[in-house]
C-alpha cells in the first residue's frame, strides 16, 4: 500500500543522493518519474531546495562562471543521506480511498431500505469496465502506460475484493444499522 | 491488435440450466447467450456454480433440466460420443492445472486432440509445431511438460486448445495457480490468438483481472446468472487511452 | 490408437519405462517358472506313457520250440549300486518282434547297450563290467526303450538252445505296447496341476499389481485424454496396449531364461533318472500359452480393472469409502478345509492324496476370497492395541479398505499353502522361489512408484 501522495522534498533529496544536479535538471527527472503528467513549477523546485539547504540535507555547490544565479549544483550531506534511509525504509500508511464513499452510500441505503446490494452491483460494474478499459491499453500501449495501469488495475482489483465482502455482510450490516 | 467485437448471433447457449450432484443444487436454472466471437466472461465465489455452468455448456455434464444450444442444435441431448467428438473438434479446453499429460512433451501434448481425431502423425506434429513457435515456446517442445514452469505449461495447454482450431475456447482459473506476470502473459495470448482466429471464449474466473479481458462480464450467484456487468474494453484511440488510464489511475486515489 | 497407445507406454519418460521393464521382469520370472512346469509335466507325461516293454508277460517255454516268437529272460543286475536292466533274447524264427529301441534284435553273440551304460562299459575295465555280458557290443539301444539319460539297459543275444536252458525264460509272442499301470502318475498329476496353480495365482497378482500400481496416475492421464476428445473405446484401447506391451517383453523374456535353464531342468528328475531334454519341452502349445496367452491375459486384467472406473474427463472422483466385506466370505474358505479333511480321511492305499486336492484347490480360492474379511478382522484387532499414531493410521487405513490392502498380499496365499504340500525338493524351491519373487516385487514396485513420480503438483 503506498501513500497516494508524492513528497516533493524527499523524491528531490532521492534524486539528489543519486549524484549532485542542477535545479533544472532535477526538475525534469522528477516530471519524467514522478510527475504523472504534470509538471513541477520552476518556483516549487527552487523553494524546496531552499528548505531543504536551510535544513542542512543539501549543501549548494559554488557557482559557476558565466552561468546565472540559479545555475548552483545542490549535492547532498550525510543529514539528508540519513533522511533518504529512513524515509524509504518506512512503512507508508495504508489510505482507504473510495471505501469511506461507498461505506457511507452502503450504511444511507439500509438506513433508508433502498437496495444496498443493486449499488454494490452498479459500483461492481463500473470498477469492471474500468478495468477492461486499463486491460485493452496494456495490450497496445507503451510500457509506462503498461505499468500504470497495473497499479491502477490491483487497486481496482482491491476495491472489488473489498465490494464483495461487504455485500457477503450487508445482513450484519443491515443489523447493526438497523440497532443504531 | 483488436478486432472489433461482432456479435454475428448467439453461437452457445444455456437455457434454464438446472444441475444437482448428488445431494447438491449446483445450477438453479442459469441462462447465459455467449456470441460468436465473443470473449465471455463468468465471475462468482467459490461454490456458485460457475464451473458447473462451463461444463455444461461444454457437453461434459448433461443438465438435469434445462437446454443447451450450440450453433443451432441441441448439445444436451447429443449422446455421448458426439459430445467427446466436439471435445477434439471444435471446443478447446484450458482449465487451472492445464489438464496435460504429464509424462508426454509439451508436443505430444499439443498434438494428442489432433492423434485422437485420427489426423496423420505428420500433420499433427507439423500442426503442434507451428502452436509453439506462435506461443513462443519454440525450443521447449521436447520438454516434458511434468518438467516445465507454470507459465509454459498453461502456455502449452493454451496451444493445445487452439490447436485444434476450434470454435470455443473453454477456461476455467486459467490463471488460477500462476504468478501475475505469467497469468498476464496467458491471458494476452490466449484472448489475442483466439481473437485472431476468430473463436469465443468463455472463461470462468473469480479474479477480476482476468475478467477484465472479456468483452462481456457476467456474474453467477447461488446457481443463476444474476447480472450481466455488461460490455466494456471497446478499442479507442491511444491518446483517449492514455487520457482514461491516468484518470482511472487518479481517480483510485 | 493402437499407435497412439504404442507411442503413451514407451515414451513416456525414463521414469515410466523403468515401471514397464520392472513388471516384465515380474511377468518374465513367473513365465520361465510356468514353462518349467509344463516341461517337467510334459516329460513326466512323456516317460509315463512309454510303452512298457519290460511289461511283456510270456507264456511258459513248452518242450517244443514253436517257429516264431522269441525267448526271454530279462533280470537286473546292478552294479555300484546302480540298477542294470537286462534282457537275454533268442529269436525263434524270422519276424520275431523286437523290442523297442532297437531295429533289430540282437544275434548271438551280441549285444545292444543303452548309451550310459555303452558309456560305463568304455570306462570301467571289462573284469567289473564288460564280461559279465557275452559277446561284442554291437549298437546303441534309443530312447523309446529308457526312461531317462542315465538307464543302464542292455539287450543280449543267444541261441534258443542256450536260453531254454536257463531258469525264469519265457516264451514271448508279442512285445507290450500298453504303458505301465498307473499307480503314482495320479498323484503326481495333482502335484502338477498345484504346483501350476501355485505359479498361475501370484503371476496373475503380480500382473494385476503392476497394473494397479500406476492405476493412479493412469487415472489422471485417461481423464486427459478423455478431456481432449478420446472415447472410452480408444481408452480401453490404450490400456490394453500398455498391459500387453509389458506383458509380451515379460513373456519373451521368461522364455529366454527358460531355454537357458532347461539343461539344469533335466537334472531335476522326478522318476530317479534325469529326463531327456527333447522331452523336456513345454510343447508348441506351452509357448504358444506364454506367448500369446499372458499378453491376452494382462489385457484382459488392464480392461477389467477400467470396468469399475468410470474415467470421466475432469479426473479423479471423490473417493468414497468402499463396503466393508462381509462374513460371507468366509464361507468358501471352510468349504475346502472342511472338504480337505474329509478328503485326507478318505485317503486309502489305492488313493494317494488324490482325493484330499478338490478340498486344497477350494482352500486356496478360499484363502483368496476371505482374505478382505480377515484382513478386516486384524486390522480392527490390530487397531485395538495400537499405540502410536502411525499404528492407529495403518490399523485405521486397513480397516477402511482391507480389498486394497489384500491385493498385494493375495498371490502369496494361495502359494503358501501350496509350499507345504508339495513334497519334492525341486517344487518347494520354486515355490519358494516364487514367493519370494512376488514379495520382493510387491514390495519394490510401490516404493518405486513413489520415486519415480513426476514432479506435478496438485491441489486437491
Amino acid at each position: 500500500m503506498y501513500s497516494q501522495l508524492v513528497s516533493v522534498p524527499l523524491t528531490l533529496l532521492g534524486l539528489l543522493e543519486r549524484e549532485p544536479s542542477h535545479g533544472y535538471d532535477l526538475k525534469r527527472d522528477y516530471d519524467a518519474f514522478f510527475g504523472r503528467g504534470k509538471q513541477l513549477p520552476f518556483g516549487q523546485v527552487y523553494a524546496t531546495l531552499g528548505r531543504l539547504a536551510r535544513d542542512g540535507k543539501i549543501v549548494p555547490g559554488a557557482a559557476e562562471p558565466g552561468d546565472g544565479p540559479d545555475r548552483r549544483r545542490y549535492a547532498i550531506t550525510e543529514a539528508g543521506r540519513d533522511e533518504v534511509d529512513t524515509w524509504l525504509a518506512e512503512a507508508v500508511e495504508p489510505e482507504p480511498h473510495l471505501q469511506t464513499v461507498l461505506f457511507a452510500k452502503v450504511t444511507l441505503a439500509l438506513m433508508l431500505g433502498k437496495p444496498a446490494e443493486a449499488y454494490l452491483d452498479t459500483q461492481r460494474a463500473a470498477h469492471i469496465r474500468r478495468m477492461q478499459e486499463l486491460t485493452e491499453i496494456k495490450r497496445t500501449g507503451p510500457l509506462v502506460d503498461v505499468l500504470l495501469a497495473d497499479h491502477a488495475l490491483f487497486h481496482l482489483e482491491a476495491d472489488l475484493r473489498w465490494i464483495d465482502l461487504t455485500s457477503a455482510r450487508l445482513a450484519e450490516l443491515a443489523e447493526a444499522v438497523g440497532t443504531r | 491488435m483488436s478486432t472489433p467485437v461482432v456479435l454475428r448471433g448467439c453461437l452457445l447457449e444455456a437455457r434454464d440450466i438446472v444441475k444437482s450432484f448428488g445431494q447438491t443444487l449446483a445450477l438453479r436454472g442459469a441462462s447465459v447467450a455467449v456470441g460468436q466471437g465473443e470473449i465471455l466472461a463468468i465471475m462468482g465465489p467459490s461454490g456458485s456454480g460457475k464451473s458447473t455452468l462451463l461444463h455444461c455448456l461444454a457437453g461434459i455434464f448433461q443438465p438435469d433440466r434445462g437446454e443447451v444450444w450450440f450453433d443451432g442444435h441441441r448439445l444436451d441431448t447429443l449422446s455421448e460420443a458426439e459430445r467427446t467428438r466436439l471435445r477434439r473438434t471444435a471446443f478447446g479446453f484450458v482449465f487451472q492445472f492445464g489438464q496435460l499429460v504429464p509424462e508426454l512433451t509439451a508436443a505430444d501434448n499439443i498434438a494428442l486432440p489432433l492423434l485422437l481425431n485420427r489426423t496423420s502423425r505428420k500433420q499433427a506434429y507439423k500442426t503442434a509445431g507451428t502452436w509453439l513457435d506462435r506461443l513462443g515456446l519454440g525450443d521447449k517442445g521436447g520438454r516434458r511438460t511434468g518438467e516445465l514452469s507454470g507459465g509454459e505449461a498453461q502456455r502449452v495447454a493454451v496451444a493445445r486448445a487452439l490447436a485444434l482450431a476450434p470454435k470455443v475456447v473453454f477456461a476455467d482459473e486459467p490463471t488460477g495457480s500462476l504468478d501475475s506476470l505469467a497469468g498476464e502473459k496467458v491471458m494476452d495470448l490466449m484472448t489475442g490468438l483466439a481473437r485472431q482466429q476468430g473463436a469465443t471464449v468463455v472463461v470462468v474466473t473469480h479474479d477480476a483481472r482476468v475478467a477484465s479481458y472479456a468483452d462481456r462480464v457476467v456474474m453467477v450467484r447461488d446457481g443463476r446468472v444474476s447480472a450481466d456487468l455488461g460490455t466494456g474494453g471497446a478499442p479507442r484511440s491511444p491518446a483517449a487511452a492514455a487520457a482514461s488510464a491516468s484518470a482511472s489511475a487518479r481517480a483510485v486515489r | 490408437m493402437i499407435r497412439l497407445g504404442l507411442q503413451l507406454t514407451l515414451h513416456s519418460g525414463r521414469e515410466a519405462f523403468v515401471r514397464l521393464l520392472v513388471t516384465a521382469a515380474a511377468v518374465a520370472v513367473g513365465v520361465a517358472l510356468l514353462l518349467g512346469v509344463l516341461a517337467e509335466f510334459h516329460a513326466f507325461q512323456a516317460n509315463a506313457s512309454q510303452p512298457c516293454w519290460s511289461c511283456t508277460r510270456g507264456a511258459p517255454v513248452p518242450s517244443a520250440l514253436p517257429a516264431r516268437g522269441e525267448l526271454w529272460n530279462d533280470s537286473v543286475d546292478f552294479y555300484q549300486g546302480q540298477t542294470i536292466t537286462r534282457l537275454d533274447v533268442a529269436a525263434l524264427g524270422s519276424g520275431a518282434p523286437v523290442p523297442a529301441g532297437i531295429a533289430r534284435l540282437p544275434a548271438p553273440g551280441e549285444y545292444y547297450a543303452s548309451p550310459a551304460l555303452a558309456a560305463l562299459l568304455r570306462a570301467v575295465p571289462a573284469a567289473e563290467l564288460g564280461d559279465r555280458f557275452p559277446g561284442r557290443l554291437a549298437g546303441t539301444i534309443g530312447q523309446p526303450a529308457l526312461n531317462g539319460t542315465n538307464d543302464l539297459v542292455v539287450y543280449i543275444g543267444y541261441t534258443p538252445a542256450a536260453l531254454k536252458a536257463v531258469p525264469g525264460t519265457s516264451l514271448v509272442t508279442s512285445i507290450a505296447t500298453a504303458p505301465p499301470p498307473e499307480v503314482f502318475t495320479s498323484f503326481f498329476r495333482y502335484a502338477f496341476l498345484v504346483g501350476v496353480l501355485a505359479v498361475l495365482f501370484p503371476m496373475l497378482v503380480l500382473i494385476s499389481t503392476a497394473t494397479r500400481l500406476a492405476a493412479d496416475r493412469r487415472e489422471e492421464r485417461f481423464a486427459a485424454l478423455r478431456l481432449v476428445g478420446g472415447t472410452p473405446a480408444d481408452i480401453r484401447v490404450i490400456a490394453s496396449v500398455e498391459a500387453m506391451v509389458s506383458a509380451f517383453l515379460g513373456a519373451a523374456g521368461g522364455t529366454v531364461i527358460f531355454l537357458l535353464v532347461r539343461p539344469a531342468l533335466a537334472g531335476a528328475a522326478l522318476i530317479g533318472t534325469p529326463y531327456f531334454e527333447s522331452d523336456l519341452t513345454p510343447t508348441a502349445w506351452g509357448y504358444l500359452a506364454m506367448l500369446a496367452g499372458v499378453p491376452v491375459a494382462a489385457a484382459v486384467a488392464a480392461l477389467i480393472s477400467l470396468r469399475k472406473v468410470q474415467i470421466s474427463p475432469l479426473g479423479a472422483s471423490r473417493r468414497t469409502t468402499p463396503k466393508p466385506p462381509t462374513f460371507w466370505r468366509l464361507a468358501p474358505l471352510m468349504l475346502g478345509v472342511a472338504l480337505f479333511v474329509v478328503g485326507l480321511s478318505a485317503t486309502s492305499r489305492d488313493s494317494i492324496g488324490a482325493p484330499a486336492y478338490p478340498g486344497l484347490l477350494i482352500t486356496m480360492a478360499g484363502l483368496v476370497i476371505a482374505g478382505p474379511w480377515l484382513t478386516a478382522q486384524a486390522a480392527r484387532l490390530f487397531g485395538g492395541v495400537a499405540r502410536g499414531s502411525s499404528a492407529l493410521l495403518a490399523s485405521r487405513r486397513l480397516a477402511d479398505n482391507p480389498k486394497a490392502a489384500f491385493r498385494s498380499v493375495t498371490g502369496l496365499a494361495p502359494a503358501g499353502t501350496a509350499i507345504p504340500q508339495l513334497g519334492h525338493d525341486y517344487y518347494t524351491l520354486m515355490a519358494i522361489g516364487l514367493v519370494a519373487a512376488v514379495a520382493v516385487i510387491t514390495v519394490t514396485l510401490p516404493l518405486l512408484n513413489r520415486m519415480t513420480a513426476p514432479n506435478t503438483v496438485r491441489f486437491e
